[in-house]
């Protein structure tokens, strides 16, 4: 991540890991890197959410305060690359359950909650959650895919979402 | 008669990775206790195998998300010792510092969001927020700095890509490292704070038979270097390690577990981590931190493991203080023209490595070949060492507490487990509760 004094209004958080379907979030961050040009948003890639709440905390409040971030994740849901948007808190417990499948079970949703909790969030929070199937088939796809390559389901999803994302941003998709 | 009495935690939640615990009881006996980890094995040892040794640091890496530079500056250090590779001094600071950062953003966390509930009833660290936002939001902060100086050596906060046999694939400028220091110095008061938040803790009244082990230095806390301490005043040069401490297998768990061997033949379990790093080397640490572990009357000798998390906050201090040490001994041009990694020419034979993980010692043996490749590896992490330690804490525990509920004796003993930072992920290369009463 890189801090700069300069007033950014949107924070976009690609959050996945290197098992299987779980890299959607960093699929459309790359995408969105490639081929989007934006001076009003940063993007940001993390492994787990808490470092969301490590560059909260870091940042200055009056900063925060101007700001909109942008999440995205890969959520449960049997529609595979089915992309939703919700703006916190309301978000389905079914889609982002607490805990997840997250290191020391701290999935985005605790994550969020804390730094709720501790007032450090900006007030618009939007999240993007890409389905990519339920607990069992993804304990599954974690064993054996680093090397994920996404069916064309999961391209247009990427696509679409980094498309929505740029919309959001004010921005556009070269 | 007395009944059957079966009392199961089906997942340790707060730590690393999945474990259960499972305990039997028949009146104020103990049948059983272990602690399961069901975590499938992972075979690190046998996929590095054939592997080019340039593959090694990004493949150990891979074991844990938490201590990734723990793996890689061990085997990259093994490896160096079969190509006789020797680091530029500036190039090994680099190495202490990014392995400071680890140390602060693993022990961070522990503290603040999986450990310190358990002193004030919370279940979670967002239960802990609520009655000490300041202190959790600082805690954030300070694992943030972390992950920034992973960022700057490593190249990314998680499983870092910048450490290479020889030193590093790429060199921080000069300019990225004094901009960290105006950080630094807050930090380090931000972290001494914290530690005296946590000096006046309720520690629960118990303590055990502790054997630590670690590494020591003569003239400097240690972290990515030394001889192992084994006993008071008795260390081992690491050619020994294998002949004094076993990996042995237990049906309950996908993790091999480790023994001391003591003179007699009779296995021995020990403790890894900061706790033992204290025993042998608290006059080593940085005057800060020292004068900090003097104030706070920390003494790892009481043998108390709940105040781990003291040791694990003196050690942060500690960390902050050799960073910006680091940092500042690195302005003025010291990596100027210094070529990022050693070259060598691979040739066969057979190394080894121990250094300080945040959770404790860990240590790697590898065999290569003229090729380069890897004909065998064996890797040694903290948790597996710790685990009959933990097992034989629970033990003890339990004669103290087998008349409570069942809810009570599991809380208890997830209590207890924590204290250890069990890492299951790396153990397996860790917690669900089953109690059993009879």
């Amino acid at each position: 991540m890189r801090s700069e004094s300069r007033e950014i209004p949107f924070e976009v958080f690609g959050i996945g890991s290197a098992q299987g379907a779980d890299q959607v979030g960093w699929r459309v961050l790359d995408r969105l890197l490639d081929r989007w040009h934006c001076d009003a948003a940063r993007l940001h890639r993390l492994e787990t959410p808490l470092d969301l709440l490590g560059f909260a905390a870091a940042m200055g409040s009056d900063e925060r305060a101007t700001q909109t971030w942008v999440l995205v994740d890969a959520c449960l849901g049997e529609s595979l690359g089915k992309v939703h948007c919700w703006r916190w808190p309301a978000v389905p417990e079914s889609a982002l359950p607490s805990g997840g499948v997250s290191s020391h079970g701290i999935g985005l949703i605790d994550a969020l909650r804390l730094g709720q909790e501790l007032g450090i969030l900006p007030e618009f929070v939007w999240i993007y959650g890409i389905e990519i199937g339920d607990f069992q088939s993804i304990e599954c796809d974690r064993s054996h895919s680093i090397d994920w390559k996404p069916n064309a389901q999961f391209q247009a999803a990427i696509a679409t979402c980094a498309s929505k994302i740029a919309s959001r941003c004010v921005g556009s998709v070269r | 008669m007395s009944q059957p009495r079966s009392i199961r935690v089906p997942i340790l939640t707060r730590v690393e990775g999945e474990g259960a615990l499972n305990i039997r009881l028949c009146g104020s006996r103990i049948e059983q206790i272990e602690l399961n980890i069901y975590e499938p094995p992972r075979f690190f040892e046998a996929l590095l195998r054939g592997r080019s040794i340039e593959d090694v640091a990004d493949i150990t890496s891979r074991i844990c998300g938490i201590c990734p530079i723990a793996y890689q500056v061990t085997a990259v250090q093994a490896l160096e010792t079969i190509l006789g590779i020797r680091i530029p001094e500036p190039i090994a600071s680099l190495r202490r510092l990014v392995y400071c950062a680890e140390w602060i953003e693993s022990h961070v966390l522990h503290i603040h969001l999986l450990h310190a509930p358990d002193f004030f009833d919370c279940q979670s660290g967002i239960e802990l927020a609520k009655i000490f936002p300041d202190q959790v939001k600082r805690g954030l902060k300070l694992k943030q700095l972390g992950n920034r100086i992973l960022e700057v050596l490593g190249g990314r906060a998680i499983h870092p890509i910048n450490i290479a046999i020889g030193g590093f694939y790429r060199l921080p400028k000069t300019s990225q490292l004094t901009d960290l220091i105006p950080e630094l110095q807050k930090a380090l008061q931000e972290a001494i704070d914290a530690a005296r938040w946590l000096g006046n803790l309720p520690f629960p009244d118990f303590t055990a038979p502790y054997h630590y082990v670690s590494l020591i230095e003569t003239d400097r806390y240690p972290i990515e270097s030394g001889r192992v301490a084994i006993g008071p005043d008795q260390t081992i040069g690491l050619e020994l390690y294998e002949t004094h401490f076993q990996e042995v297998q237990v049906p309950h768990s996908t993790a091999l577990q480790s023994k001391f061997l003591g003179a007699d033949g009779a296995s021995i379990e020990y403790f890894v981590g900061p706790m033992a790093r204290l025993y042998h080397n608290q006059e080593r640490l940085g005057p800060q931190a020292k004068r900090l572990a003097d104030e706070l009357r920390f003494d790892a000798r009481r043998c108390n493991p709940y105040q781990s998390i003291l040791a694990r906050a003196i050690e942060v201090v500690h960390a902050f203080e050799e960073a910006l040490r680091i940092v500042q001994a690195l302005q003025d041009g010291v990596l100027g023209g210094l070529a990022p990694r050693a070259s060598y020419e691979p040739r066969a034979g057979i190394g080894m490595s121990a250094t300080e993980a945040p959770r404790g010692l860990i240590f790697h043996r590898y065999q290569i070949d003229d090729a380069g490749n890897v004909v065998f590896a064996k890797i040694v992490p903290p948790t597996s060492q710790n685990q009959a330690r933990i097992e034989a804490d629970l033990r003890l525990l339990l004669e103290q507490i087998h008349r409570d509920s069942d809810p009570s004796i599991a809380l208890a003993c997830e209590r207890l487990v924590r204290c250890y930072d069990p890492c299951i992920s790396c153990s397996t290369h860790f917690l669900k509760v089953k109690i059993q009463r009879q």
